[in-house]
């Protein structure tokens, strides 16, 4: 498989009469974009705003991110399963629109307990705050879908979905084609040198709505490990749909450049034979269909003959247990294993970080830990919705907030720069 | 050029040059200035720092009466106004160590300034007061005084100056036991990558989080009689009655309650509801006997399975919860069926 990737760079967005993009500023019709958003009879409305990096805003009840990118040649469309047929994508060409992300914001009809309910996720967009998420630093195109009367989560969820990936095709096909500021060729060719294999394990949650992943369109709760071409992901072969936890929840944006693809790539040939993706579902319900999935994984990484494996998950811990078992099968076999991890430990970092290990897990990087608070200043300005789901208290408002709380704080796909420390 | 850093430094009796073991009984004093080991501290700081004051006390006296004693001192330096305490080095003498501990803790809680002290490592005192002041680790005897204020020094200073610290090795001191947030210059799925080849290639390599060792829970004997035994019920599956009148949190629960079951066959469809903030409560919601199995239990002490189904059942939330916090439940639970004369109980789990 053989990608190339045509990357736009985007640093503000406006709206306009016309969409296009002109000197890094993506002008944006207003009138298209929302009636683009609303032709699936679940969404009554869509509230559409703009904020940038450094803007006095703060955006609540988070639910995906999502890059802008769009198929140019090649077989199959983007988001594949969710938009087309699932027809096998990674080759040819792709656009991409760096810079700015799309946010999907909305606050569920049907009111549910227990696991399966989109918790509070939020971004500032300056400030203290705004250290710890990545989508602080991006061009933020925020829609607050309203759901109709009468229309169940798992409608209004699939809708939104859709709506939002039909906006992220529509605004790279509106830019695609002409000269790209940059160009990259995503290829696994056959190293010359003696390169150790690195195989990476890429864990996704999938519990139910509102808490799952889909592949090629379909829920992943009941696949075994599989094999996946690192180019899949970036035309969305992997798509979220967990809103569950906003530390734990991998966004699309980031199954699309997910951070240690990108590094395994960006070293292949040159320190390290990127051998290939096994992909699996977390959270499986019983300890022998966790040592199963775990013993699968690691067995397809044996396969794909690797000395080393990098290993990642997705949500808290169940999942957590899912990672160790999964490390524990793979140094078993001989396969050295890096896992991906936030922390937990307390608001004081006192108690135990992890809520499950195994003694062979000797490379732990850190993503920090999710129990520690943050002070969220009083802001002008609040996008996404009025209150905090949590406490109901008005969202301008000053709190303090665990950083579980805050979108993709300690991601586990590896893209933010928080670590947790001894001290 | 900027005011010299203010510093007060505490030793005992033996190093303030009143006496050994037979004077361990001095009371505490102030005095102006260094004194003793505080002129080799004072040569370390040059002249970034002075020690406009220097408290003391017999070891004894002090370990006897730490309370009274740390506040009398704390009290008498206050105006003193110094930014910084440093207290030792105690080296291995533990009531040293310990009154080092002491007078730096209450330093940092009455007047808000940074404290640390010296220590060998295997000093009692190193272990207790890790956690709450700066602990540097010194040798095992005065004969290694030199090596030991010059980090102590060091360490103050940027204590004192209000430096963001890098890690306890880097720094020179021994680490809390706790963790900490911080942002470094490459991502984490780079920084994996890293580790990995590192491992792989057999270099060495440096993990960011070290296994915790967790306990083992030996499981309890089987009981005896079961024929004669009451029997309870209790789940981490947060069944509450609907609305959850006692507020059990649904993460990192701090409460567990009882809910009684007195002349109950079944726990009623409607009359409860999952508490439970990490996992798909439908199917215990739409029967809360599947997570608290009082219809199959009812079936099994009609049959005289055990005695007696004890009359309420044992619930809380499993989920985010830390260690502490569920040890602590396990152990208020387990007094309440000793109280009750439960023998046994099955505790479902999520």
């Amino acid at each position: 498989m053989r990608l190339q990737l045509d990357t736009f760079s985007v640093r503000r967005l406006e709206f306009s009469d016309r969409t296009r993009l002109v000197d890094a500023t993506l002008y944006l019709n207003l009138a298209e974009i929302s009636a683009l958003l609303t032709q699936h009879p679940a969404i009554a409305d869509v509230e559409i705003a703009i904020t940038h990096p450094g803007d006095e805003v703060r955006i609540v009840h988070l639910l995906d991110a999502v890059e802008p990118r769009c198929k140019l040649e090649g077989r199959g469309r983007i988001f594949p399963g969710v938009l087309g047929d699932p027809t096998t994508v990674g080759s040819g060409s792709t656009c991409r629109l760096d810079g700015m992300a799309i946010l999907t914001t909305a606050e569920f009809p049907v009111p549910v307990g227990g696991l399966l309910q989109a918790r509070e996720a939020v971004v500032d967009m300056s400030g203290p705050a705004a250290t710890y998420s990545i989508f602080s630093s991006t061009a933020n195109l925020v829609l607050h879908f309203v759901p109709a009367p009468g229309a169940n989560n798992a409608d209004f969820d699939s809708a939104m979905r859709v709506a939002s990936l039909r906006l992220a095709e529509y605004l790279a096909q509106q830019v695609g084609g002409r000269e790209p500021d940059r160009s990259e060729v995503y290829e696994l060719t056959p190293t010359e040198r003696d390169l150790p294999r690195i195989v990476y394990i890429y864990q996704a949650q999938s519990q139910g709505t509102l808490a799952d992943t889909l592949l090629y369109g379909t829920q992943i709760n009941n696949i075994v490990p599989t094999l996946i071409h690192p180019n899949e992901t970036m035309d969305g072969a992997i798509v979220s749909a967990n809103f569950v936890y906003a530390c734990f929840k991998n966004p699309t944006y980031l199954h699309l450049n997910n951070p240690v693809i990108k590094e395994l790539y960006a070293e292949h040939s040159k320190s390290l034979d990127f051998a290939g993706v096994v992909f699996y579902r977390g959270h499986n319900y019983t300890q022998a269909e966790k040592q199963r999935a775990a013993n699968y994984a690691a067995k397809l990484a044996e396969f794909l003959k690797a000395d080393g494996v990098v290993l990642t998950g997705e949500g808290g811990g169940n999942s957590a247990i899912d990672m160790m078992l999964t490390l524990q099968e793979c140094e078993r076999i001989g396969i050295k294993t890096t896992v991906i991890t936030y922390e937990l430990g307390g608001p004081e970092g006192k108690d135990f970080p992890l809520v499950d290990s195994v003694p062979e897990a000797e490379t732990i990087v850190s993503t920090g830990s999710c129990d520690k608070t943050i002070l969220l200043p009083e802001i002008a300005k609040v996008l996404g919705g009025v209150a905090y789901l949590d406490t109901a208290q008005p969202a301008t408002q000053a709190r303090e907030i665990m950083l579980d709380k805050v979108y993709c704080s300690t991601n586990q796909l590896g893209a933010g720069y928080m670590m947790a420390q001894a001290y | 050029m900027s005011e010299k850093i203010r510093v007060v430094h505490y030793i005992n009796q033996f190093f303030a040059g009143i006496g050994g073991e037979d004077k361990a009984d001095a009371r505490p004093e102030r005095r102006a200035g260094a004194v003793g080991p505080g002129r080799a501290l004072q040569a370390a700081f040059g002249q970034d720092a002075e020690i406009v004051a220097t408290i003391l006390c017999g070891d004894t006296y002090f370990n006897e009466n730490a309370d009274r004693v740390a506040d009398d001192l704390i009290a008498q330096i206050a105006d003193d106004k110094p930014d910084l305490i440093i207290a030792g080095p105690a080296f291995d003498s533990g009531r040293y160590g310990m009154a080092c501990g002491k007078i730096c803790v209450v330093a940092h809680e009455k007047l808000g300034i940074p404290a640390l002290t010296g220590v060998a490592p295997e000093n009692p005192a190193a272990e207790v007061y890790a956690p709450y002041i700066y602990v540097v680790p010194t040798g095992g005897t005065a004969a290694k005084m030199r090596e030991a204020v010059a980090p102590m020094a060091r360490l103050g200073l940027k204590l004192a100056r209000g430096e963001t610290l890098g890690t306890p090795a880097q720094e020179g001191y021994l680490p809390s036991g706790k963790r900490r947030n911080v942002f470094v210059p490459e991502t984490a799925a780079k920084r994996g990558v890293q580790m990995l080849l590192r491992k792989v290639r057999g270099e060495p390599y440096e993990t960011e989080l070290r296994v915790p060792t967790y306990d083992r829970v030996t499981p309890a004997n089987p009981v005896n009689d079961l024929k004669h035994a009451t029997i309870a019920v209790g789940t981490e599956g947060g069944t509450v009655p609907t609305g959850n009148p006692d507020h059990i949190e649904s993460v990192r629960a701090t409460r567990w309650q009882t809910y009684s079951i007195l002349g109950m066959d079944t726990l009623a469809a409607g009359g409860y509801e999952s508490a439970h903030g990490g996992y798909d409560a439908r199917f215990a919601n739409a029967d809360p006997n599947r997570m608290v199995p009082v219809d199959a239990l009812r079936v099994l002490e009609k049959g005289g399975a055990f005695a007696e189904l004890y009359d309420a059942f044992f619930s809380t939330v499993g989920c985010g919860m830390p260690i502490a916090t569920g040890t602590e439940i396990g152990r208020a639970m387990a007094n309440r069926m000793k109280q009750e004369g439960i023998e046994g109980i099955i505790i479902t789990a999520t």
